[in-house]
């Protein structure tokens, strides 16, 4: 099994201060794993800095055997790394609908204009939006609005998924079927996902493995509470 | 990766589209600098071009600028000479414009019959069209009797029921500095100081202190023959003092019209065409039977009906070309002593 | 230089270094050592500031304590007519002070130095009502609730003024501001009797009386400091003000209730709009319908209608600079704002883009002369383009500082979702920044064309400026406020209210100048 996300070193900082690593980690090409950690321990900047919206300050981050970034010097932008990112709280635009938010994505990635609105209703079945193809963001639930999230971060092409608190604002009927269609579409798409929470029991049914993350730095042991 | 055109530069490249669409205004035959108001000036040159069939393309200022507005722009121009003829309605930045070396020296045949002393003696530039100095007063607050002189204005019988413009702009300062060259400086600055002083209500121009005798909210005051008719003509009870016109007194300043061609000038052949027609007899009468009233300076109109009493008006004998070169400095002078 | 379109900020700043600084710098140049020393060593230099100082922070403390109550009502409470008060009260900021000097000091005996005070706030307690109330509106429900838990309407009160405050303090320096480079107004209200003379009117005397631009800039440096040191904070401020963010979760707050205090509320709320707005306006109608002489129904319309047909080629030539400039401005304030918030230097050249408004119009007019009038650019200088250059270059700043903080208050992942997706600055720039900002923008858009649409000092020295309503105003009104020169300014008032009033209309959600 190729590895899909490898990381060396990384440290990434807020001005002079280290908030992330430096830590080394492995995830397989088709692996799921859960990233742990209370608040402020850098799961979100661990998530931006595999996407390239984060400046690392030393380490190295590759992505399917390429270099994506070396020390500050990033090598790969954002869009060219393969990768997809649920936005905690989604990020989505208000002002497109569900449509044209995929096929805003779709253009970018090349899909020609004929193409876009197949696809776009492809990505909308995948995630059970069929039917809310003109709806804006603020008319969506919070589990509506996380599925177009999702939608949008796989029309990216991703091979790589990266979830931030993807099941946050949602009931835990929604949870389980997020879950759900998450492991779904792993399976079905083949996609290697990084997942971080601050809930340590959230995903652990379909994780592969799951790390614990603390003052920016990976321990071992048991995810505790 | 089909790249979209990037909607925020479309609005940027229109912007200099747009700038030389507005460039391309056609360039006039002419242009003129105009001080004189709109109102008084603009029939004149629509009949300029009407008889000429040239464009004229005409800039006036504004009240509050009292005619500086236009003579620093010129002055702000003078590296690239835009303006072709300069119709000031005053003498002395006219003066100061000559003595800056910007103006051109042109003899119109149209003012042979203009007094000399009216006429630059390089023939620079040439008066025309007068306003006087007068007093206008409101005839339902006090007889017009009882002022006959500049001093009335500073007697204490008068405290608190007169005015004159501050005489920091326009013909109020050229007044100013008239009297200075007129009465010396001792007796010019009693005179001023006494108007400081005094209880004189100081108002922001002529405009102004014509519609506050005119509403009576003083009872007279200094201004110009063209302010105070047109608040005759507007019906108000007002009436005109000539002052100092006896045997031994100043008698009343004139301010002519002045009008003068740019050295530089752009369109020298047409900006001579419209001073000619600018100094004619016929366009002088025509300011002179207008709502300003002028006062007409050819010897032909000497004896023509004017809607003023100019037969009570006894001009006072000064040197423009002395006024025109102090008043920089007066001005100076007179801020420090009027403004706070 | 990332997160920005190099290509389109390069461009965006060429123009507004063109029109907005060029300018400026030409004027600078001029000032020599002499010149300098002359005016920082004059007894009187400090004498005016003093004087112009105090004029500030009178007119801007009324227009704060009137501002900050009027904002919290017509935006956080039950005040009847709270919808239709808070259009009414921007009105004021819209109407060219000197319309409510001439209204003002025919109603009443009002002159001098309280005259102008009163009638300069009365002109810029909007600015603080509008920053007020947008930051009272920002503060979330929940937060309030617990607030009001804890103490009642009281300490609901207490909690949130510490977080207002900043904004309205904002709104506050920006009418500092207006208030000491005011020209006009100290003029008019002392156009009789002792003359109340500002900073403002010293650099127009230093131009007149030297007859060289260098004194007249020398002079005015010592206000432009004082301005410049008005709006750093000002900028500061804003920032400090700005809270919840667009996009998130954010609830906004319910009414609170006044109870049997609606009313006097609501009376507080409705002077402020008729001394400031309704009361001139209707001074000059009353002009324009006959005034002193009678006033008729047919009169009134037939003073309007004379004055449209006579003056309709200066009024369309106004609207159209107006909005052109407007328009362009729009495009360049987003594409800089976005810089000035994004890059991550682009904080340290606010001060940059604020200059042209810390600069006298008249200076900027000149300036605009000595850098157009030349034989390359001859057929620009005397065109009506010079006219909309300076519109542009002297008001973009507003529009520019509203779309920064529309910016500020975005959440950036919006655009970096735009990022992974591979679209490139320029194209989240359009497609994701804009469409989110678009009532900041538009609010930008209305602001230039207003002030536009005012503009005199600056516009009467280049030669399209003779051909703008305002320039006719202004001449006329020192000769005779008759019902032709009433019915004109409420042409213009109309005018200048009118995308406003089209807005409110026909659209279906209140215009947020203010993230």
């Amino acid at each position: 099994m190729s590895v899909a996300i490898r990381l060396e070193g990384l440290a990434v900082g807020a001005g002079k201060r280290t908030v992330l690593g430096p830590l080394d980690l492995d995830v397989a090409e088709g692996e799921h794993v859960l990233v742990v950690g209370p608040s402020g321990a850098g799961k979100t900047t661990l998530l931006r800095a595999i996407a390239g919206l984060a400046r690392p300050q030393r380490g190295r981050v590759t992505l399917f055997g390429r270099t994506a970034s070396e020390g500050a010097r990033i090598v790969l932008p954002p869009a060219g790394r393969g990768v997809g990112l649920l936005f905690q709280g989604g990020a989505l635009w208000p002002h497109m609908s569900a449509r044209r938010t995929l096929e805003f994505v779709l253009a970018r990635r090349g899909v020609a204009r004929a193409a876009r609105r197949a696809r776009s209703d492809e990505l909308l079945a995948l995630v059970e939006l069929t039917g809310f193809e003109r709806r804006k963001p603020g008319t969506l639930s919070g589990g509506e609005a996380q599925r177009l999230a999702l939608a949008r971060a796989l029309a990216c092409e991703a091979r790589i998924l990266l979830l931030d608190e993807p099941l946050g604002p949602l009931d835990a009927a929604l949870r389980a079927e997020l879950l759900a269609r998450l492991e779904r579409l792993q399976r079905e798409l083949g996609l290697t996902v990084l997942h971080v929470t601050h809930d340590p029991a959230e995903a652990r049914s379909i994780a592969d493995r799951a790390l614990f993350l603390r003052d920016g730095l990976l321990v071992d042991g048991e995810v505790t509470p | 990766m089909i790249p979209d055109p990037p909607p925020g530069r479309r609005p940027l490249l229109l912007a200099p589209a747009l700038l030389l669409l507005a460039a391309c205004a056609p360039e006039p035959d002419v242009r003129l600098y105009c001080a004189l108001d709109t109102e008084f000036a603009e029939p004149l040159i629509r009949e300029f071009e009407r008889r000429t069939g040239l464009v004229v393309e005409a800039q006036f200022d504004v009240e509050a600028h009292k005619t500086v507005g236009l003579v620093n722009i010129i002055r702000e121009e003078s590296h690239r000479t835009r303006c072709d003829v300069f119709w000031n309605n005053e003498i002395a930045h006219t003066i100061s414009l000559a003595n800056d070396g910007l103006l051109a020296a042109y003899d119109s045949p149209s003012a042979s019959d203009i007094p000399a002393q009216y006429r630059d003696p390089e023939r620079r530039w040439t008066g025309f069209a007068a306003r006087a100095r007068v007093f206008i007063v409101n005839t339902e607050l006090a007889d017009p009797a009882e002022i006959t002189g500049m001093w009335d204005l500073v007697d204490p019988r008068w405290k608190g029921r007169c005015g004159m413009a501050r005489p920091l702009t326009g013909t109020t300062l050229t007044h100013a500095t008239a009297l200075f060259t007129v009465l010396g400086e001792e007796k010019a600055l009693a005179y001023l100081n006494a108007v400081k002083a005094g209880g004189v209500s100081l108002t922001s121009g002529n405009a102004t202190l014509m519609r506050l005798v005119a509403e009576g909210a003083l009872a007279w005051g200094w201004t110009d023959t063209d302010d105070f008719h047109v608040a005759l003509s507007n019906g108000r009870p007002v009436a005109a003092v000539f002052p100092d016109a006896g045997q031994e007194g100043l008698g009343t300043l004139f301010i002519p019209n002045t009008v003068c061609i740019l050295k530089d000038a752009p369109h020298p052949a047409a900006a001579r065409q419209l001073v000619d027609y600018v100094l004619s007899a016929e366009v002088e009468r025509a300011l002179a039977l207008s709502r300003s009233a002028q006062i007409p300076l050819h010897a032909s109109l000497r004896d023509m009906q004017h809607p003023l009493p100019l037969e009570r008006m006894k001009p006072m004998q000064v040197d423009y070309s002395r006024v025109g070169a102090e008043i920089g400095a007066r001005h100076d002078q007179l801020a420090k002593m009027f403004l706070d | 230089m990332t997160g920005v379109s190099r290509p389109l900020v390069i461009a965006a700043t060429t123009v507004f270094a063109v029109l907005g600084l060029a300018p400026i710098a030409v004027m600078l140049a001029r000032v020599s050592g002499a010149d300098l020393s002359d005016v920082l060593g004059s007894a009187r230099t400090a004498s005016l500031l003093g004087r112009t100082l105090w004029l500030g922070l009178a007119t801007s403390a009324i227009a704060l304590a009137v501002g900050l109550p009027f904002g919290f009502l017509v935006a956080r409470t039950d005040v009847p007519g709270a919808a239709l008060l808070r259009p009414l009260g921007l009105v004021p900021l819209m109407l060219p002070p000197l319309f409510l000097a001439i209204t003002w000091t025919a109603m009443s005996d009002l002159r001098g130095a309280p005259a102008a005070v009163l009638i300069l706030a009365a002109n810029t307690f909007p600015l603080v009502a509008l920053f007020s109330a947008r930051a009272f509106e920002r503060i979330d429900a929940r937060s309030e609730e617990a607030a009001l838990v804890a103490g009642g309407a009281r300490a609901a009160l207490m909690m949130e003024l510490p977080l207002v405050l900043p904004a309205a303090l904002c709104g506050t320096c920006l009418a500092f501001v207006l208030a000491v480079n005011d020209f006009a107004v100290p003029d008019y209200v002392s156009s009789v009797g002792r003359k109340f003379n500002v900073y403002a009117d010293q650099i127009f005397n230093s131009w007149q009386g030297a007859g060289s631009s260098g004194r007249a800039v020398a002079t005015a440096l010592p206000l432009v400091a004082l301005t410049l040191l008005t709006l750093l904070p000002a900028l500061a401020l804003r920032r400090s003000g700005a809270m919840a963010t667009l996009g998130g979760d954010f609830q906004r707050p319910a009414a609170l209730r006044l109870g049997p205090w609606r009313f006097p509320a609501c009376a507080f709320c409705a002077a402020c709009v008729a001394l400031c707005a309704l009361l001139p306006l209707g001074r000059l109608v009353w002009e324009a319908g006959g005034g002193a002489r009678g006033w008729t129904a047919a009169g009134f319309r037939s003073a309007l209608a004379t004055a449209l047909e006579n003056e309709r080629a200066f009024l369309a030539a106004s609207l159209v600079w107006s909005a052109l400039a407007a328009t362009l401005c729009v495009p360049l304030a987003l594409v800089l704002g976005h810089a000035l918030e994004r890059w991550r230097h682009g904080r340290k050249l606010e001060w940059l883009a604020v200059l042209p408004i810390a600069v006298p119009a008249i200076l900027f007019g000149i300036g605009e002369i000595v850098l157009w009038n030349r034989d390359l650019t001859a057929g620009i200088y005397n065109s009506g383009a010079v006219i909309l250059m300076l519109f542009v270059g002297r008001f973009v700043a507003f529009p520019l500082l509203i779309s920064s903080g529309a910016v500020a208050s975005l959440d950036r992942r919006l655009e970096e979702a735009g990022e992974l997706c591979g679209a490139r600055p320029a194209t989240r720039l359009g497609r994701i920044v804009a469409p989110s900002l678009w009532p900041s923008l538009l609010g930008g858009w209305a602001l230039v064309f207003v002030l536009a649409m005012r503009e005199l000092d600056a516009a009467i020295l280049v030669p399209a400026a003779n051909r703008t309503v305002i320039f006719k105003v202004f001449n006329r009104i020192h000769f005779a406020r008759d019902d032709a020169v009433a019915a004109l300014c409420l042409l213009i008032v109309f005018f200048i209210l009118l995308p406003g009033l089209l807005w409110s209309l026909f659209a279906r959600q209140r215009l947020e100048v203010l993230p």
